[in-house]
C-alpha cells in the first residue's frame, strides 16, 4: 500500500472531496488539575487508515472520546466534510457516522449476530420482525466485510474476535463514514489479526476512515497508511508512514532515543526454582516438561492460542490440570489451586489484569497487600498500618508507581501503573517464581520498558520467571531461553541469544501448515 | 484473553437422563411430576371440579407473573406487584359496596392506578436511574399503606355479576382459560417476533448497547413496568370476583411468589434470558402445589418450606444444565 | 500534562465535595435533618428518654444490618435474616417456657441455630451457585415453614425474665438492648477495617476472582458473610424475644427488606466491594427514627407505610446523586 497523501485525490471516488474528511482544529480540553489536550489540529483524509500513537497520558483516549461524543471540547472546533459541527452525546456521533469500538464491547451477549447488528432498525412489516430479512441484511453487511458468519448464533458464545466483528458490522450497518478503534489487537492472535487487517481494509475500499489507538508499532506500519502522534496532550507531528521508521515514532512518542529496547540478559544461576513434568490438560496440553533455572527467564512462544495461558494456568492452580507433577527447588509440591501456588512461592501475573489481577474499585493500598496480609499483622487478629504504610510505600517507589496517594482506587491508574500494583502485589510475597502471561500487553512503551528492566532485575536477584508473550520482539528482547508451544506441545527449545523471529514462527507454525489436525486452535472465523 | 476454564473433565452421568434434562427445561419436569403426584395421591384430582379449581386460583398469579417476567427481562425487578394486587382487590370491594352500579367505572379506576403505579416505577428507575429493587419496595410500601388506610380488615362487598365473571366459562372450562390463553399468546407474540420485544432482551442484556443502538430504552422500561401495574391491577380484580371481598394483604405472597414462577420458569434474575410460558408454567405449579398439598391434608404451613426447597432445587438444576453446556 | 497547581481554596471545595459525595456521611447528614424536622413537627420527640426508646427500637434493627451490610459487600444479599430472628423466638418461648433454668443451653442453641442456617445459605451460594437473591428467598420460605410447623400456627410458651431484661431492661439510663447494637457495631467496624478478614470481603465482592487468584479463600470467607448474617440475626431475634417476651410468628417480618434498605440508603452498593458499616448504622438509625416518629405523631400504621415508602425513595433518590 504505498499510495501517497497527495495521490488519495486522484482515486476513483464519484464525490470529489477537496480537502481533508475530518478536522479537528485546536482541540483543547482540561480536566480538573490537568490539560489533556492542548491546541490539538489533526486533518484526516477519507479512506485513510490514521494511526493514534502516544504514551499513555498522551491524550490519545481523550482526543477519541471528544470524537465519539462522550467529551465535549473546551476549545477548538470539528469540521467534517468542510461543515462544521457539534458532537455533543455519543447519539449524536452515532448520528454522523462515527462509530467507536473500545476493548469492552458493546453488544448484547443474549442476542444472536443477526439481532445485534440490526438492533435498532430491525426490518418489520406491520409491527412485526421479519426475521428472514434480519438475517439476510446482517449476512450482506458481513459479506461487504468479507465475512462469513453463522448469524444464528448467540453473541456471548463467541470469540473475542468474532464479536469484534460482529460490533464492527453493527457500525457499518449505520452509515459509517469514522471508525474508531481502541486497542482493537490486544486480545486477538496472529491469525485474527489478519482478519481484522482484511476487514479494514475491506472498510478502505468502502471509503470508511479508519482512527486506530495501539501500542504496537508493527501492526501500525502493515495496516496504517498515516500516523499522528501525541505527547503529554499536544501535537508531535503527523506523517505518512512510508516516511517513518519505527525508532522515529518511538522517538516522537517519549522524546528520546530507545536504543537498548530491553535490558541487558545475564547469566543463570545454579539449580531449577521450578521443574514441570508431564503436565497433561485434556485436549489442550500434552506432554509438556520443563525447567526454569534461578534467576532465568524463560520465555514462552507460539502463535497465540496454542495452550500458552493454559499451560501457566495449570501450573499456578487456575485450572485443574489431568496430570503432571510440579517441583520446586527439587520438592514436589501439590498445588491444586492458586493459594497453593502463592504458598510455594509461585506468583502469577495474569494477562488480563482488570479482570483476573485487580480489585478495581478497591484502593492501590489493598491491592498490594491482598496476597501478604497475614504477614502485615502485629497482634493475633489485626494489620499493622504503619508495618504496612511502610511496606506498601516501598514497593510504590521501587516500580516507580505513578499515582497521587496510596488510597487511590486502582480503577483510576493507567495502563502500565495498574500493572505495576499487580507486579508490587506479588512482589510482596517474595516468591521465587514468577509466572506472567503478556506481562505488556496494553501499555506504553515507557511504561513497557520499566516493567522490563523489573524484571529482569528480579531475574538477577534469583527469581526464576516463566513469560508467555505474543510479542515477538518481548520474547526476544527478554528471554534467556526460548520453548515454542504448537497445539498444546512443545515443539521447540532455543537459547535467547541468537534467536530469531523467523525460527520462532518456523517451530511455531510447522505443525500447523501440515495437512492433519487432530488439535484446532479454537479461534477460527 | 483469559480462557476461563471450569475443568475440562465432563462428569459422565447417563446420557439418556442428560438429554432430557437438557433440553426440557426443569419447570415442565417438575410440573409433570407434580401432576403425577397429585394424581397418584388423590383420585379427586383430575375430576372436572378440581380442575377447574386449579384454573381459577392460579390465574391471578399467572397474570402478575407476566409483568414480573418482563421487568426481570429488562434485568429489573418488581417488589410492588403484590400491594397493587392488594390496593385493587381493596378498591374494587370497597367501592362497589357503596357504587354496585359503577363496577365497569370501579374497574376502569383499579386499571388506572395500578398501571399509574407502574409508571411511576418505571420513570423512577429509567430517567432517575434509581435501582429497581429498592424503589419498587419504596412504591410498595407506600401501596400497601394506602391499601391498609382504605380497609384495615377484610371487607367490602363486590355486585353479584363481579362474582360471575371469574366463575362464567363455556360449560365447566373457565372464561378465564381462555383468557390467559389469549393473553399469553399475545404476550409471547410481542416479546418475541416485534422490535418492542427485542428490545425488552436488549435492555437487559446490554443497556447501554441498545440505547446506543437508537432504542429508546426509557419509554421501554416505562411501558413494561407500566405493563406490570396493570397485569397486577388485572390480577387484584380477578381475586376480587373469586373471593367476593376485599383483604388489604390478600397480594402478600404475591411479589415473591412471581418472582419464583419466572425464575422457576427460566426467566433470568440478571436480565436478557427468559419467556412468558415458562412463568405460565411456574405460576401454575405453585398453584397446584398448594392444591397437592390440601388434598392431601398437608399442613399449609409445609407450602412455604416446599417451595423454598422448590425453588433452590430448580436453580440449582438449572445452573447444572447451563454447565454441561 | 500541565498540572494546575491547587490553591487552598480548591484544596477546602476538594474537601466539601469528597464529604458531601461520601455516602456513609450523607445518610447522617439526612440523619439530622431529620431530627430537625422532627423538632419542628413535635416538641415531644426530642427528649432524651424518648431519644432512648428510639435507640433500643433501632437495635434488633441495627444488629442484623451489620449482617446484611457484610454480605451485600461481598455481591450476595440475605433476606432469611428475618424469619432467623422469628424461629429463634419460637424455639427459645417454646423450650424454656418463662423459667430460667434452660437458658444458656437454649442461648447456645439458637446461635448454632444461625450459624447451621448461614452454613448451609453460603454452602448453597457458593458451592452449587445458586444466586443468593433466590437462594435466602427460599431459605426465608423454608425457615417459615419450619416456624409454623413447630407452633403448627400457634405459637405457645414465654421468655424467661433473664432474656426478658436483656431486651427491655435498662442499665442506667440506657436501654440493653442498646448495649449490644453499639458494642456489635464497634466490633463489625474493627473487624472490617483493622483485620485481613475485612479486607478480603471488600476484595470478594469487587472482584472474586482477582481475590481467589490472589490467594484469597473466596468461598470460605463468603460462607463466613452469611453465618455471620444469621448469627447476628439469631441475636436480634434472642433480644427481641427477650422484649416481647412470647413466642410470635410475626417477630421478624420486615426486617429482611428493612436491613437492605438500611445499608442501602446508608452507602453500600448493590453490586459489592463498597459500603461501610458506619454507613449502614446512620441507615438503620434512619429508618428508627422515621418509624418511630411516625408513630409518635399519631399516624395509623397505614400512613406510617406510606411515609416509610415516600421517605426510603427520596433516601435513595439522593443516594444516587450523591453517588454520581
Amino acid at each position: 500500500m504505498t499510495i501517497s497523501l497527495s495521490s488519495r485525490y486522484n482515486l476513483n471516488m464519484s464525490e470529489s472531496t477537496i480537502g481533508p474528511y475530518l478536522e479537528m482544529r485546536s482541540i483543547t480540553k482540561d480536566f480538573p488539575g490537568v490539560r489533556a489536550l492542548d491546541s490539538v489540529t489533526i486533518t484526516v483524509d477519507r479512506a485513510e487508515v490514521r494511526a493514534l500513537v502516544g504514551e499513555n497520558g498522551a491524550g490519545k483516549s481523550t482526543l477519541i472520546k471528544i470524537l465519539s461524543g462522550a467529551y465535549r471540547t473546551d476549545q477548538g472546533e470539528i469540521w467534517l466534510e468542510s461543515n462544521k459541527t457539534e458532537i455533543y452525546s455519543p447519539l449524536r456521533a452515532l448520528a454522523l457516522g462515527i462509530s467507536t469500538i473500545y476493548q469492552e464491547f458493546n453488544l448484547v451477549p443474549q442476542l444472536n449476530v443477526a439481532e445485534n447488528i440490526m438492533l435498532g432498525q430491525v426490518p418489520a412489516k406491520w409491527g412485526v420482525i421479519n426475521t428472514k430479512e434480519v438475517h439476510q441484511k446482517a449476512k450482506e453487511v458481513l459479506q461487504q466485510l468479507g465475512i462469513e458468519l453463522n448469524t444464528y448464533q448467540i453473541v456471548g458464545k463467541l470469540t473475542v474476535a468474532q464479536q469484534q466483528i460482529v460490533e464492527i458490522a453493527k457500525a457499518l450497518a449505520r452509515n459509517l463514514q469514522i471508525l474508531i478503534m481502541d486497542e482493537p489487537t490486544a486480545a486477538l492472535n496472529q491469525v485474527e489479526i489478519g482478519n481484522l487487517f482484511n476487514v479494514i481494509r475491506a472498510l478502505k475500499k468502502r471509503g470508511v476512515t479508519v482512527l486506530y489507538i495501539s501500542h504496537r508499532l508493527s501492526e501500525i506500519f502493515e495496516i496504517a497508511d498515516s500516523v499522528t502522534v501525541l505527547k503529554d496532550g499536544k501535537l508531535v507531528d503527523t506523517k505518512v508512514i512510508q516516511e517513518l521508521s519505527r525508532d522515529d515514532v518511538v522517538r516522537m512518542m517519549i522524546g528520546r532515543q530507545l536504543t537498548d529496547y530491553f535490558p541487558p540478559k545475564d547469566t543463570l544461576g545454579e539449580g531449577t526454582v521450578l521443574r514441570v513434568r508431564n503436565l497433561c490438560l485434556e485436549n489442550r496440553l500434552f506432554d509438556i516438561n520443563l525447567d526454569v533455572f534461578t534467576g532465568e527467564i524463560l520465555g514462552i512462544a507460539g502463535l497465540e492460542g496454542q495452550g500458552q495461558v493454559e499451560l501457566v494456568q495449570s501450573i499456578v492452580g487456575v485450572i485443574k490440570r489431568d496430570s503432571g507433577d510440579i517441583f520446586r527447588n527439587g520438592n514436589q509440591v501439590q498445588i491444586e489451586a492458586p493459594l497453593d501456588a502463592m504458598n510455594a512461592g509461585i506468583g502469577y501475573i495474569p494477562d488480563d489484569r482488570k479482570q483476573d489481577g485487580l480489585v478495581l474499585i478497591r484502593s492501590v493500598n489493598e491491592n498490594i497487600t491482598l496476597p501478604s496480609l497475614r504477614n502485615r499483622q502485629k497482634n493475633l487478629f489485626f494489620i499493622d498500618n504503619k508495618l504496612e504504610r511502610g511496606f506498601v510505600n516501598q514497593l510504590i517507589d521501587k516500580l516507580s508507581i505513578k499515582l497521587t496517594s496510596r488510597s487511590q482506587l486502582v480503577k483510576g491508574l493507567s495502563g502500565g501503573n495498574q500493572q505495576k500494583v499487580v507486579l508490587a502485589k506479588w512482589l510482596g510475597i517474595q516468591p521465587q517464581v514468577l509466572v506472567v502471561a503478556e506481562p505488556t500487553r496494553g501499555i506504553d512503551v515507557g511504561s513497557k520498558s520499566e516493567i522490563h528492566h523489573l524484571m529482569r532485575d528480579l531475574a538477577r536477584q534469583g527469581v526464576g520467571i516463566l513469560m508467555v508473550s505474543s510479542e515477538l520482539p518481548e520474547i526476544l528482547g527478554m528471554s534467556d531461553r526460548i520453548v515454542v508451544m504448537s497445539r498444546g506441545r512443545l515443539v521447540a527449545e532455543m537459547p535467547g541469544d541468537g534467536a530469531s523471529e523467523e525460527a520462532i514462527m518456523a517451530a511455531a507454525t510447522k505443525d500447523i501448515l501440515t495437512q492433519e489436525t487432530t488439535y484446532q486452535p479454537e479461534n477460527t472465523l | 484473553m483469559s480462557n476461563v476454564l471450569v475443568s475440562s473433565k465432563t462428569k459422565s452421568a447417563s446420557q439418556p437422563l442428560k438429554r432430557l434434562v437438557q433440553r426440557i427445561r426443569p419447570v415442565y419436569l417438575a410440573l409433570f411430576l407434580l401432576i403425577l403426584i397429585g394424581i397418584f395421591t388423590q383420585p379427586t384430582f383430575l375430576t372436572l371440579r378440581n380442575v377447574r379449581n386449579i384454573i381459577l386460583s392460579s390465574t391471578p398469579w399467572a397474570i402478575a407473573t407476566i409483568g414480573q417476567t418482563l421487568a426481570l427481562l429488562t434485568a429489573g425487578i418488581d417488589l410492588s406487584i403484590g400491594p397493587v394486587v392488594s390496593l385493587t382487590n381493596v378498591i374494587a370491594a370497597f367501592l362497589m359496596k357503596n357504587h354496585p352500579n359503577q363496577v365497569w367505572g370501579i374497574v376502569l379506576l383499579c386499571i388506572v392506578c395500578g398501571t399509574l403505579v407502574g409508571l411511576i416505577n418505571g420513570f423512577a428507575i429509567a430517567r432517575l436511574r434509581l435501582n429497581p429493587f429498592i424503589i419498587t419496595l419504596a412504591t410498595g410500601t407506600i401501596i400497601q399503606g394506602v391499601t391498609l388506610g382504605i380497609m384495615y380488615q377484610p371487607g367490602g362487598l363486590v355486585t353479584e355479576g363481579f362474582l360471575q365473571i371469574s366463575r362464567a366459562g363455556l360449560g365447566a372450562i373457565p372464561y378465564a382459560l381462555f383468557f390467559l390463553i389469549i393473553l399469553y399468546g399475545i404476550g409471547t407474540f410481542i416479546l418475541k417476533r416485534t422490535p418492542f420485544g427485542l428490545s425488552i432482551y436488549a435492555i437487559g442484556g446490554n443497556e447501554t448497547s441498545a440505547h446506543l443502538s437508537g432504542i429508546r430504552t426509557s419509554l421501554v422500561i416505562v411501558v413494561v413496568y407500566s405493563i406490570s401495574g396493570f397485569l397486577a391491577a388485572l390480577a387484584g380484580l380477578f381475586l376480587a370476583s373469586r373471593i367476593g371481598s376485599g383483604d388489604p394483604l390478600v397480594g402478600d405472597p404475591i411479589s415473591l411468589d412471581t418472582i419464583t414462577a419466572a425464575v422457576l420458569g427460566g426467566t433470568s434474575l440478571f436480565g436478557g434470558v427468559g419467556d412468558l410460558i415458562g412463568g405460565l408454567a411456574g405460576a401454575f405449579f405453585i398453584g397446584i402445589l398448594s392444591t397437592v398439598l390440601n388434598l392431601n391434608n398437608v399442613s399449609p404451613f409445609y407450602q412455604w418450606i416446599s417451595k423454598g426447597v422448590i425453588l433452590i432445587a430448580a436453580l440449582a438444576l438449572d445452573l447444572w444444565r447451563q454447565a454441561i453446556d | 500534562m500541565t498540572t494546575v497547581t491547587t490553591s487552598s481554596a480548591v484544596g477546602i471545595r476538594k474537601f466539601v465535595q469528597k464529604i458531601s459525595i461520601n455516602p456513609s456521611v450523607v445518610i447522617w447528614i439526612v440523619i439530622v435533618l431529620l431530627l430537625l424536622l422532627a423538632r419542628i413537627v413535635s416538641s415531644g420527640f426530642l427528649t432524651p428518654t424518648h431519644m432512648l426508646n428510639v435507640a433500643r427500637q433501632a437495635s434488633g434493627l441495627g444488629i442484623v444490618t451489620i449482617g446484611q451490610t457484610i454480605v451485600i459487600i461481598t455481591g450476595g444479599i440475605d433476606l432469611s435474616n428475618g424469619m432467623v430472628i422469628t424461629l429463634v423466638d419460637i424455639v427459645a418461648a417454646t423450650i424454656l417456657r418463662g423459667k430460667d433454668t434452660l437458658l444458656f443451653p437454649v442461648i447456645l442453641l439458637c446461635l448454632a441455630i444461625g450459624c447451621l442456617i448461614g452454613l448451609v445459605n453460603g454452602l448453597l451460594i457458593t458451592k452449587v451457585k445458586i444466586p443468593p437473591l433466590i437462594e435466602t428467598l427460599g431459605m426465608f420460605g423454608i425457615l417459615k415453614g419450619t416456624a409454623y410447623v413447630i407452633t403448627s400456627g400457634a405459637p405457645k410458651g414465654d421468655i424467661p425474665p433473664s432474656l426478658n431484661f436483656v431486651g427491655s431492661g435498662f442499665i442506667g439510663p440506657i436501654p440493653t438492648q442498646v448495649f449490644f447494637w453499639v458494642g456489635f457495631t464497634i466490633l463489625a467496624i474493627i473487624v472490617m477495617h483493622k483485620t485481613p478478614f475485612g479486607r478480603y470481603i471488600y476484595a470478594v465482592g469487587g472482584n472474586t476472582r482477582a481475590a481467589r487468584l490472589s490467594g484469597v479463600k473466596t468461598d470460605r470467607v463468603v460462607i463466613s458473610a452469611y453465618i455471620i448474617s444469621s448469627v447476628l440475626a439469631a441475636v436480634a431475634g434472642l433480644i427481641l424475644a427477650g422484649y416481647i417476651g412470647t413466642g410470635s410468628l410475626s417477630l421478624g417480618e420486615g426486617y429482611n427488606l428493612n436491613s437492605v434498605a438500611a445499608a442501602v440508603v446508608g452507602g453500600t452498593a448493590f453490586s459489592g466491594g463498597s459500603g461501610t458499616i458506619i454507613g449502614s448504622t446512620g441507615g438503620a438509625l434512619f429508618l428508627a427514627i422515621l418509624i418511630s416518629l411516625l408513630r409518635f405523631l399519631g399516624l395509623p400504621y397505614s400512613n406510617q407505610l406510606m411515609v416509610q415508602g415516600a421517605i426510603l425513595a427520596i433516601a435513595i433518590y439522593f443516594q444516587s446523586r450523591s453517588q454520581r
